[in-house]
């Protein structure tokens, strides 16, 4: 009331003044709004934003959801992870700043623990809520059981990271909604990587089946397919010593991808991008102009820069003039003087590791190469690097499959196993001698085959030899030093053990008293 | 000095400002002397039957009967015999005359009022209706003058009037006057309300130019409060009000600035230094954790009605009200527990119109520089580093290598090398220009102004323009009836800062920067392995662009009738538009791009509405000794915002800045976000005062709010609160004690509550993003959780108690406010940290209690008052402690954590412990040698953060549980970031026309971390460092130094980067000068005004860095005194210029 009485006396008072008409237009229409207003509601309807409860109703907004399950990757598959897994064994060290490369790591300096474990559980969470999301999603079966099985392989990929890079950890499936779930899975302690795996192994033999089986380079977007799923389940069943399930794995594998032959080494360089080779890569991009989607690996894979295209004093012109490289990651004396020699004829030699360029010598090249030309990445602009990451390809699979016979004690089929790989490389066939040289020969391959793949550290603490293979073989003295057993895994962060109210522990450092 | 003070008795049930207009309308027709005889009134018959009566008590009663009002000095009237009266329906004219002839005394009238004076003449009833201006039995020695105040403003109803009392005059609206005397010499004495009463010798006939001191606390000051507005006396709350003549000479962007340390209570500060930053306001300390502890900014009864407070200009400043205890702060509510700001603007004055000009010129500077190495003193800083190091390409050097194997081989002659603070910093100009008028008559006034301030920052490119504008009008349509409306409008211009001096960018903040970089260089070699990167030089020079434009406009009209008498119906709507106009802008041409990487473009268009209806009802009424008034209330509030940008980058032209957005390479390269938020509230309000004779008082408040961001199952909320006030002073036994003017003790308690949930934070939400995993090529759009729904999230809530006395003595000299309060906070709005294997690494929830107590002690003097010289003073100090009382089940928040992989708290909230608690490790000097280290195996009394550091050289710190493992059970409280007392000393002085202001602020205390010392004095390697790592550990030199040796770097964070943040600083002298020109241009401009003021001049400190009053972190709220590298506040002078006319 007051209000009306208002606006006329107002309008009354400025009729000669035509700006503060124009005002007390607008003031009028404000107090038509200020009348409204009492009477508003104040419940609260959200305008720009969606959640769980209305959105996942078609498979697009399924797609989008499991989209999100990719992007802790981008985060994970960076030059420490390189480090973490590859620089820190038999194979390689590097003289980094990063201390990880030293395991200069303790519960209380995770270093790039802290980024493994909390990205590692992010790619969890949002597995778990699209996969809960999926279940409920008003769609036909049919289009809905491949959806929920790419959530289900990714699920599983986390949790192999996460139980390869930590060990025993909290294993959860529920979607955490609300605060009263997210309370619970706070409180969880350590649980047994076995049966973590055996959980995953059941669901993934459920799930994968539902997928189409071709080529993750013929799925739409190189998406994990069937074939990430079987390779998964394969290294699941590995850790768990379950070779017969393995075995299985690798053969619906070998089903999908037939003959080694088809693949060729040329394609293996990094700068090819989801080759037919492959099972999974995260995907980067550089364009100058457009998308830059990077990681920054290849900045420790490649020889120094001096000066313009200049590389430890070789023109490479390949490379560019922009790039940064920052202390590389070397082999050590042992990998080129017994794994991978010089001249051993391996057609690999060339693209995995570099004495010379184009017939010129690098200049620090004395007592080992850089590593070659297949971790390298072209044109770099400072350390962007744009070159799709490894994570699996078939080659690791076969060699899976030569271990998983050679554990069935089936030597004739693990060494045709282990012959395919080295016939691809060049190498004389393999004869069986014993058990013991069998084994260690499928190692040695692995470390060929695989060089610089993100993969050996796993592969030998899943043999159990890592620590003392690494503290034989590393040239780096200051890894020397520090490396304890209890570095097999990574320690949970001291943060997150605080955290979750000590349910978590890291009884394997405070033995070594690194805590 | 006797003080004569002028009184006026009035009827009760008539209200004041209504006589105060009628008393002064009299004067003035006094003293032109048109009596004009309201025959009616003066014939009007009353019965009055009195015996043995005071004088005073007669008239009162005739006053009472007749409507009559009767203005009188107590001198004539108070303390005369007593008297005895009878009439039996009389007219009063006959019964006036006769009662004050029994006293020698006369009455002159007018429409219905009187003006007692002594009898002039023998006979007053025939002289009444002849009087003229030449009686012939006065001498005619007629003396003429103009008063004014300090300001040279006229002031018009000023008495003036003879020592004998024989003759009185009344100054006219240019405050001209004239008064006859009967003799010379003679003494004057010049009175007014609000104004210090002045005698006056008068020797000669020459015209006299009188200036008059306002009183510094008046009885009658009028205090605004939430929704009202009551006399300082009847105050029953803890409200500070701001004397804006201290202030208004500040040379600052914004009001807020210009408190610091004039509140007691308010700890206010610096958030950075940065042209047009705002200040940081904690009211009573802070209580919150995650919701804001700003206070509620209310703007001539606008709440949300500006962005910040840089949108109002000072000048346009009435009143800064500060309310702090619940009394006064329940009424706003879930807006209420952070302490109330009510800032009114001016309004146009009856009288003559104004017009005021205002220039003000100044420059302002880098106040200090820190200690820093320059480029000798680095590299051979680096020459040890490559002693130390393994590293290629020192690998090889060791102790017994010649100079010539080390980097630099000659240091000295690198000489100082690169200033990188000087690089980027300048003498930055300051100037400002105001226009303002103001007038009035009896039905309406205006005041109108217009400013522009242009303030450049101190570091090259910085700086903000403004542009506010306002107009205040109020109407009085009929006597019942009052229309007003009030319009502001501000336009910033903002170039923000570019480059940084300090900061956590330790790759390009100017102090960390290597000094033997060349100052075009654009190649960091310490960058890791040496990368190209931008230089601050280049990031200045090659066109970058970081401009912000924000516009605000506020509408506020208002009806307020009075259908009967003594209630007051108000209704007040309010629109206020703001709107945010980001561009930025990044050329291809800077250095760390690539040759085609192009440049980058980014717009943002923010706006935001907030449309308020506010109704209220007064009502006052008094009868006999009893005063009681109510004022009830409904407010409507509906905010609504809209959120747009665009960024894209690729761009082959530099040229076209963000014109033209579509000319994109790649339309991958676009990220584009928009939204929207809307907000409802509604409040019901609630308040009635009652008090008895002046003496006892007692204020209840109440307040209900239901607002739209609360979650579903706590809608509504309601905010009590009640206080008490005994006027001691008023009480019959204190009335012999002359030198104490008031006495009084207030007490209050009620709740208060902070709405610090934004909208819909209470809703389960995902987040899209399409900078996501790419597929085929391209970043489809993916969803993923971002946020937990919660219905249970509340406000947080605060229990407040008050207790406080006001006390005034010596004729109101010294006045003094002493205050003690406890709140207690509950229900915290806290995002707590959860373990990452949820997936979230934090959640919202009403976790946690704080507590604040404090002391506040203020003391304004006025220590000097001559005619030629006056010196007042004010001095606040004020303590508060704060406590964390819970934090749920969880051992502590780490709220800032130090650099590196390993972030340990730094700041942070521990149960027990002070809420703004520093933590850290203990420092305990360097290993000196491998047989300590071995020896500690045994001993474990010391700990180094990684096993490469158990070298000799390297930090190590006390290991507090003997474990000999480096964790967070090492680390201890390292004090409190609070200062345990601060405040301000003001001192006035004038002399004649000559003012000098100087203010002195000061904290004690408080600790704060050096944040920057993580880089600039650990014994890195990856930036400059303090000079006092030239004495940092070396085996040969200084094998004794307990400072880490170069490159040993642990990035920990201990009690060496502790210091001491009190400080002590003249933050403002102002000094003016003002010229009568009135006489000089015969009326045409009133007086020129002419001052100089420094803001910041010099601060002692024992901080190492810039300035320990500085709080970078003030957007998260409850840190405080935290340097994040926060730009210096700078060093400011300035000359003004002002004319009035």
């Amino acid at each position: 009331m007051g209000l009306i009485l208002s606006l006329e006396l107002l309008s009354d008072l400025f009729k000669s003044d035509i700006n503060s008409l124009e005002i007390m237009k607008r003031l009028f229409k404000g107090l038509l709004l200020s009348l409204l207003l009492v009477g508003c509601s104040i419940e609260e309807e959200p305008t720009s934003f969606v959640n769980p409860e209305n959105y996942y109703q078609t498979e697009a907004q399924i797609i989008s959801g499991l989209n999100a399950t990719y992007i802790p990757l981008k985060t994970i598959y960076t030059y420490t992870y390189l480090i973490a897994t590859e620089g820190v064994t038999d194979l390689m060290y590097i003289a980094s700043g990063t201390l990880d490369a030293q395991l200069d790591i303790s519960p209380a300096q995770p270093r790039f623990g802290q980024t493994m474990w909390t990205q590692g559980y992010r790619g969890v969470m949002y597995c778990n809520s699209i996969i809960e999301a999926t279940r409920k999603a008003p769609i036909p079966e049919e289009v809905k059981k491949p959806l929920l099985a790419e959530g289900i392989v990714m699920r599983a990929y986390y949790y192999w990271f996460l139980t390869s890079t930590f060990g025993d950890v909290p294993f959860y499936t529920e979607d955490v909604a609300n605060a009263e779930v997210l309370d619970r899975i706070s409180k969880l302690g350590r649980m047994s990587a076995v049966e973590t795996r055996n959980y995953l192994i059941d669901e993934l033999l459920e799930h994968v089946p539902n997928l189409p089986q071709i080529r993750t380079s013929d799925v739409d977007g190189n998406r994990c397919g069937a074939a990430m799923g079987w390779m998964i389940l394969g290294k699941l069943a590995q850790w768990n010593k379950r070779w017969d399930v393995a075995r299985d794995a690798m053969k619906e594998l070998e089903k999908i991808y037939g003959s080694l032959d088809q693949y060729p080494l040329s394609d293996l360089p990094l700068k090819n991008k989801n080759i037919k080779e492959s099972i999974f890569e995260v995907q980067f991009t550089y364009s100058e102009t457009g998308l830059q989607v990077v990681t920054n690996s290849a900045a420790i894979c490649m020889p120094t820069r001096n000066r313009d295209n200049v590389y430890d004093g070789v023109v490479i012109p390949e490379l560019g003039n922009s790039a940064t490289t920052w202390s590389a990651l070397r082999p050590n004396s042992y990998f080129v003087q017994t794994v991978m020699r010089r001249n051993s004829g391996d057609l690999r030699l060339p693209l995995f590791l570099a004495w010379e360029y184009n017939g010129v010598t690098f200049n620090s090249v004395g007592t080992r190469p850089w590593l070659g030309p297949k971790f390298w990445s072209y044109n770099m602009v400072n350390s962007a690097d744009g070159n799709n990451q490894r994570v699996f390809r078939y080659a690791d699979a076969l060699l899976m499959q030569a271990e998983n016979y050679m554990e069935l004690r089936n030597a004739d089929e693990s060494i045709r196993y282990l012959n395919m790989v080295r016939k691809r490389a060049g190498l004389p066939m393999y004869e069986f001698r014993n058990w013991d040289l069998l084994r260690e020969e499928i190692q040695k391959e692995r470390g060929r085959e695989l060089l610089g793949e993100y993969q050996r550290k796993y592969d030998l603490v899943r043999w159990g030899i890592w620590y003392q293979i690494t503290y034989d073989y590393t040239d780096y003295a200051s890894l020397k030093n520090n490396m304890l057993p209890c570095h097999e895994y990574y320690p949970i962060p001291d943060m997150e053990v605080v955290k979750s109210n000590y349910a978590l522990d890291n009884k394997a450092y405070e033995f070594y008293g690194r805590k | 000095m006797k003080k004569i003070r002028l009184r006026y008795k009035f009827p009760n049930n008539l209200i004041e400002p209504k006589l105060l207009f009628v008393m002064k309308l009299t004067w003035i027709l006094l003293l032109v002397s048109v009596l004009q005889v309201n025959a009616s009134i003066f014939a009007q018959k009353i019965t009055l039957q009195r015996s043995d009566a005071t004088l005073e008590s007669v008239l009162k009663e005739i006053q009472h009967k007749s409507g009559l009002s009767i203005f009188y000095a107590d001198e004539l009237i108070l303390n005369r015999p007593k008297i005895s009266v009878n009439y039996e329906k009389e007219e009063v004219e006959k019964i006036l005359t006769e009662i004050l002839s029994k006293y020698d005394l006369d009455f002159k009238k007018h429409k219905n009022s009187v003006v007692v004076v002594k009898k002039t003449k023998p006979s007053p009833i025939v002289s009444l209706k002849e009087s003229r201006e030449d009686e012939p039995f006065i001498q005619e020695i007629i003396i003429r003058g103009k008063v004014k105040d300090k300001d040279g403003n006229p002031l018009s109803g000023v008495t003036i009037r003879e020592n004998t009392l024989k003759s009185l005059a009344v100054s006219d609206n240019e405050g001209n006057f004239t008064i006859k005397v009967s003799q010379i010499p003679t003494t004057v004495i010049f009175n007014m309300l609000g104004y210090e009463s002045l005698e006056k010798r008068i020797t000669t006939t020459r015209e006299l130019e009188v200036v008059l001191a306002e009183t510094v606390a008046e009885v009658d000051e009028v205090v605004v409060i939430g929704y009202g507005e009551v006399k300082k006396k009847d105050l029953t709350g803890s409200v500070v009000n701001v004397k804006m003549d201290e202030i208004k000479d500040a040379p600052v962007v914004s009001v807020d600035l210009a408190l610091q340390g004039r509140v007691p209570g308010a700890d206010i500060m610096a958030s950075t230094g940065e042209p047009g930053a705002p200040a940081s306001i904690r009211i009573r300390g802070t209580r919150s954790i995650t919701a804001t502890n700003e206070p509620l900014i209310v703007v001539d009864g606008v709440i949300d009605g500006i962005s910040n407070l840089s949108d109002i200009n000072i000048a346009d400043i009435e009143s800064v009200s500060v309310l702090k205890d619940a009394s006064a702060t329940a009424i706003y509510g879930s807006r209420g527990s952070n302490g109330v700001i009510i800032i009114t603007t001016k309004q146009g004055k009856r009288g003559k119109d104004q017009i005021n000009l205002k220039s003000t010129f100044g420059v302002s500077q880098l106040p200090r520089k820190l200690d820093l190495m320059d480029a000798s003193q680095y590299a051979q800083y680096r020459n040890d580093y490559a002693l130390f190091t393994s590293a290629d390409p020192y690998g090889s050097i060791n102790l017994n290598s010649p100079l010539s194997d080390y980097p630099y081989p000659d240091p000295l002659s690198l000489g100082k090398g690169t200033d990188w603070v000087d690089e980027i910093t300048r003498l930055a100009p300051y100037h400002t220009h105001n226009l303002s008028g103001s007038g009035g008559n009896e039905r309406g006034n205006y005041f109108v102004s217009l400013s522009y301030d242009n303030t450049e920052g101190i570091i090259e490119r910085s700086g903000l323009s403004r542009i506010t504008g306002r107009v205040n009008i109020d109407y009085k349509l009929f006597p019942w009836m009052k229309v007003g409306w009030k319009y502001n409008i501000t336009k910033r211009d903002e170039d923000q800062n570019l480059v940084t001096i300090g900061g956590t960018n330790w790759w390009n903040g100017a102090i960390y920067l290597n000094p033997m970089i060349k100052v075009y260089d654009n190649f960091n070699d310490l960058w890791y392995s040496g990368q190209t990167f931008n230089s601050p030089r280049a990031i200045l020079d090659m066109g970058v662009i970081r401009n912000l434009k924000r516009d605000g406009s506020t509408n506020t009209g208002y009806v307020e009738i009075e259908p009967v008498r003594n209630l007051k119906i108000n209704s007040q709507l309010t629109y206020y538009n703001y709107s945010q106009h980001t561009f930025r802008f990044e050329p291809s041409t800077l250095p760390a791009k690539a040759p085609n990487e192009g440049a980058l473009a980014y717009r943002g268009e923010y706006s935001e509405n907030n449309l308020m209806s506010q109704n209220t009802l007064n009502y006052t009424k008094n009868f006999d000794k009893h005063h009681i008034d109510f004022t009830l209330g409904f407010i409507g509030q509906k905010v609504w915002s809209d959120n747009l940008t665009l960024q894209g980058d690729g761009y082959q032209s530099d040229a076209i800045l963000w014109n033209n957005m579509n000319a994109i390479p790649d339309k991958e390269n676009y990220t584009a976000t928009s939204n929207n938020n809307n907000k409802t509230s509604m409040s019901f309000l609630a308040r009635a005062n009652y008090h008895f004779k002046n003496r006892y008082y007692i204020t209840v408040t109440g307040r209900r709010d239901g607002a739209s961001n609360f979650a579903a199952n706590n809608k509504w909320a309601f905010f009590p609160s009640g206080a008490l006030k005994w006027t001691v002073s008023e009480e019959s036994f204190m009335k012999n004690i002359k030198w104490i003017d008031e006495l009084a003790l207030r007490t209050s308690a009620g709740r208060t509550g902070n709405d610090g949930i934004s909208s819909y934070r209470s809703l389960a939400a995902l987040a899209s993003t399409t900078s996501g995993y790419l597929f085929n090529g391209s970043q489809p759009v993916a969803f993923y959780p971002s946020r937990l729904a919660s219905d249970k999230l509340s406000w947080e809530k605060t229990d407040m108690y008050n207790l406080a006395a006001d006390i005034s003595l010596f004729n109101r000299r010294v006045n003094i406010t002493v205050e003690g309060y406890l709140s207690y906070t509950k229900d915290l709005l806290l995002d707590v940290q959860t373990p990452t294997q949820t997936g979230f690494s934090t959640r919202f929830a009403n976790v946690g209690k704080t507590s604040n107590r404090g002391v506040e002690f203020s003391i304004e003097t006025r220590n000097i008052e001559k005619p030629n010289f006056e010196w007042s003073s004010s001095f606040s100090i004020s303590h508060n402690r704060q406590m964390v009382d819970d934090i749920g089940h969880y051992d502590f928040v780490n709220v800032y954590g130090s650099y590196g992989n390993n972030s340990y708290m730094m700041y942070g909230y521990i149960k027990g412990y002070p809420l703004n608690a520093l933590w850290g490790f203990q420092y305990a000097g360097t290993w000196k040698n491998q047989d300590e280290i071995d020896r500690n195996k045994i001993t474990k009394s010391y700990v180094s953060a990684s096993a490469s550091q158990y070298q000799p050289g390297s930090a190590r710190y006390i290991d507090v549980n003997h474990d000999g493992v480096f964790n967070e059970n090492d680390q201890v409280y390292l004090g409190n970031a609070d200062p345990f007392i601060y405040g301000g000393l003001q001192n006035n002085f004038r002399y004649k026309n000559l003012t000098l202001n100087v203010f002195v602020n000061y904290s004690l205390g408080g600790k704060i971390y050096n944040i920057a010392e993580q880089w600039l004095g650990n014994g890195g390697y990856i930036t400059n460092q303090y000079a006092y790592q030239l004495n940092a550990w070396h085996p040969i030199r200084n094998p004794n130094s307990d400072l880490p040796r170069a490159g040993s770097t642990d990035n920990i964070a201990s009690d060496r980067m502790v210091h001491d943040a009190s400080y002590l600083r003249i933050k403002t002298v102002a000094v003016g000068y003002n010229f009568d020109l009135s006489k000089v241009t015969k009326n045409k401009l009133k007086s020129l005004q002419l001052g100089l003021a420094g803001e910041n001049l010099y601060v002692w400190k024992k901080y190492n860095g810039f300035d320990p009053d500085v709080s970078s972190q003030s957007s998260t709220s409850t840190l405080r005194r935290v340097d994040i590298g926060a730009y210096p506040k700078p060093r400011t002078v300035v000359g003004s210029i002002q004319i009035r006319y």
